[in-house]
């Protein structure tokens, strides 16, 4: 062991001698050949030792920044003109956009407090404003701004590459990449269209206005954000947003320069963009003054509401006043109801009755509330009759009517009035149910009338009187009411004349009873019922005193008559018949 | 994901937004429409496991009164430069839009498309003479977007290269 450890001693020494033989004793040579080759040597690894050191301890930054703020302060000194040639595209460009932001945000500033400084509103805010301490403009701004930022991106500006984006809706977002491109290409088609002559200054788009939404574009060296923005947008998100541009490029400088299309390092940059994605709603304020538009409405509605159910109330007060009023002769109410605001009147109507206004009228009920709907029609109101005979007799001036207690008509008047009165009398509608007594009426001749015209002449009369005359029953009835007994009472007299002057003139004498009814019913009931009916009358003319020889009686059954209360009735045809000749004298 | 901004260029009536739509939406009509500025589409393509997104710009047509607008033509990873094959004069309009896209963008990769080959050859150079002008393009790759013939591979091409 003893021996092993003095040779390897012996071998050191020994290479140290060959050592310094070699390379000399204080390691000159080796320092010469490193020397040679020191500044390939350190060339080959400058860079990556250099990174290795400042990621291991910052100390080259340290060391570097000094030395290059020195260089740089003496090379300004020395080359002044030159930098400032270099700089002065960068600087003025940076300048035009900080003079711009501001002259934007000056300008809307001032619409604003414009808009708002004349007013009760401006008094208010201005109070306000004071309380919290701020400035007015601010004050201002504050209110009047409803803005919402929806989406943002960011995109790669050489490429048009849409680099990350954030939505506060992502199920709303866009498609980013293709409006990313078409941005991209929007603002090189306006820097082509309308830049500069200089290449190097870019005229860039600022802001793309429509309907719904702004595009709000902030332009950086190699990244582009743009905000899509609702509403009117304060000074300060665009300050905002302007920072956060800043900020992106500060933070991915590197993954920027070095970009080949990969935006997986971006994807980090949500937190910032997200940050943009800002709204100012106002919303209580609104939701209060919804309140008092809704609440004004409500009582509006409620009113006006309340004043239809009153007038309404008023109409159907009315409506029930009309509908419980009898109505005078003539006028025979069909229908009542309300409509637009009134009384819709539906009535039929006599010529001979009083006016339907008149009636209103008279209850004391507006007429401008009644719209009435007025049918002709023709009554056998007893009094209206009476009114028609009236009417009539009026336009005689030698005859006299009185009504009461029995229609008697009394006065001269010569034959050919006579005869043109009986004629016009005959049509008055209804005079079948007015028994005018016209005894009392002296007829003056004009010229003497023998014997068996005389005869002829009343027979005429009598035949026409009967004529006139019918008997009316009630709906599928065939007894006799009063009024019929009556009128057969009348007829029964005028028809024993007739017989009396027909055996005078030796003339044969028929009586025609004709029954007939209504439309209701079966037509065989109905022939039954009107032959009932014609032989009731002419057993109560039997009874009255008419002998039965030459009564004849047939039910021609159902007949629509314009009036249909008078087919239900039975009317009288007279027929008298010269012996010796065939002439007949009908009526 | 990779995202690859890709031009169309070439003369007018060449098919480019023809190869386009076929590529995007599998679509041919023979209406022709020209466009006007620059019109984009996407489409993803997958290359070697690894999904490109090619965003297309399509540029209107370029002629000797309209030439186009070379700030569209920045970022991109690849030129497609189109002619017809049934214009002579196409060839050499193409060549020219090479030429001034070169002048800006010396190093971008162009793909040379001889389109409508479902149409006959019309053209008088002969093969050697279009060889020739081949030489200034990455690759040349002849298409028909009406039948869809090559379209898919252009793109893949395309992609593989930007990558």
């Amino acid at each position: 062991m003893e021996t092993s450890a003095y040779q390897k001693d012996s071998d050191a020494r020994a290479m140290d001698a060959v050592r310094t033989l070699i390379i000399g004793g204080d390691e000159k040579q080796i320092e010469n050949v490193v020397r040679r080759n020191a500044k390939g040597l350190v060339s080959e690894v400058v860079s990556e030792a250099l990174n290795d050191r400042e990621t291991r301890d910052g100390s080259v930054n340290r060391v570097l920044v000094p030395l290059v703020e020195k260089s740089l302060h003496r090379s300004v000194e020395a080359n002044s003109d030159k930098i400032v040639g270099v700089l002065y595209p960068l600087v003025g460009s940076l300048i035009r956009k900080a003079v711009a932001a501001f002259l934007v945000e000056f300008v809307e500033r001032t619409n604003a407090l414009i808009e708002n400084s004349f007013s009760f509103r401006s008094i208010k805010w201005r109070f306000e404003a004071w309380r919290a301490g701020i400035s007015y403009a601010d004050y201002v701004a504050t209110k009047i701004y409803q803005y919402q930022i929806h989406q943002v991106f960011i995109i790669h500006r050489e490429t048009g590459t849409l680099l990350n984006s954030a939505a506060s809706d992502p199920s709303r977002s866009k498609d980013g990449d293709l409006i990313s491109s078409m941005l991209v290409a929007m603002n090189d088609f306006v820097a082509d269209a309308f830049g500069s002559a200089n290449p190097e200054a870019d005229t860039d788009l600022d802001e793309i206005r429509t309907d719904d939404f702004t595009l709000i574009i902030k332009v950086g060296p190699q990244a582009i954000l743009v905000a899509a923005v609702t509403g009117s947008i304060p000074p300060d998100v665009r300050g905002k947003l302007q920072v956060v541009l800043e900020d992106f490029h500060r933070y991915y400088q590197t993954p920027l320069l070095e970009y080949d299309g990969n935006t997986e390092p971006f994807l980090a940059s949500d937190s910032l963009l997200h940050d943009c994605l800002v709204s100012a709603r106002r919303e209580p304020e609104q939701k209060k003054k919804r309140f008092g538009v809704g609440a004004i409405l409500l009582i509006c509605a409620i009113g006006f509401l309340g004043y239809l159910s009153f007038f309404r109330l008023q109409l159907s007060l009315l409506m029930s006043e009309i509908q419980q009023a009898s109505a005078p002769a003539g006028i025979a109410v069909l229908d009542t109801r309300i409509d637009k605001g009134k009384i819709v009147l539906s009535l039929l109507k006599d010529e001979a009755s009083v006016s339907a206004s008149d009636w209103l009228t008279d209850l004391g009920i507006d007429v401008d509330k009644v719209q009435i709907n007025s049918q002709p029609y023709l009554s056998l109101d007893k009094s209206l009759i009476a009114a028609r005979v009236s009417k009539l007799v009026s336009n005689y001036a030698s005859l006299n009517l009185q009504q009461t207690p029995e229609p008697v008509l009394s006065g001269s008047i010569t034959t050919q009035d006579w005869n043109r009165f009986r004629r016009e009398l005959r049509v008055v509608p209804g005079i079948g149910n007015y028994p005018l007594d016209t005894t009392n009426v002296s007829v003056i001749t004009d010229q003497a009338i023998d014997q068996e015209k005389a005869l002829t002449y009343s027979a005429n009369t009598l035949m026409a009187e009967i004529a006139a005359l019918s008997v009316h029953f009630k709906t599928n009835e065939a007894s006799l009411s009063s009024a019929a007994l009556s009128t057969i009472e009348h007829i029964a007299e005028r028809y024993v004349t007739l017989q009396n002057i027909s055996d005078k003139l030796s003339a044969g004498l028929d009586l025609f009873i004709i029954g007939v009814s209504d439309n209701s019913g079966s037509a065989v009931k109905n022939a039954q019922l009107s032959q009932a009916r014609a032989q009731a009358v002419k057993r109560a003319l039997i009874e009255a005193g008419v002998e039965e020889k030459g009564l004849h009686t047939r039910g021609i059954g159902q007949m629509q008559l314009s009036q249909e209360d008078a087919s239900r009735m039975v009317f009288l045809h007279v027929l008298l018949t010269q012996s010796d000749e065939s002439k007949g004298i009908a009526r | 994901m990779i995202q690859k901004k890709v031009c169309l260029l070439g003369p007018t009536g060449v098919g480019k937004t023809s190869l386009v739509r076929q590529f995007v939406d599998g679509i041919f009509s023979d209406k022709y429409l020209t466009t006007i500025g620059v019109k984009i589409d996407k489409k993803q393509v997958l290359v070697e496991d690894k999904t490109v997104q090619l965003l297309i710009w399509d540029i209107e047509g370029v002629d000797r009164y309209c030439g186009f607008n070379p700030r569209y033509l920045r970022g991109a990873s690849a030129f497609i430069i189109v002619v017809d094959h049934t214009r002579s004069q196409s060839l050499l309009e193409g060549i020219d839009i090479l030429q001034s896209a070169r002048q800006e963008f010396p190093d971008t990769p162009a793909f040379f498309v001889i389109n409508k080959t479902d149409l006959n050859c019309e053209w008088y150079w002969s093969e050697d003479e279009v060889s020739e002008y081949e030489n200034a393009f990455t690759e040349t790759i002849r298409t028909s977007a009406k039948t869809g013939d090559n379209v898919e591979f252009l793109f893949q091409a395309i992609a593989k290269v930007t990558l």
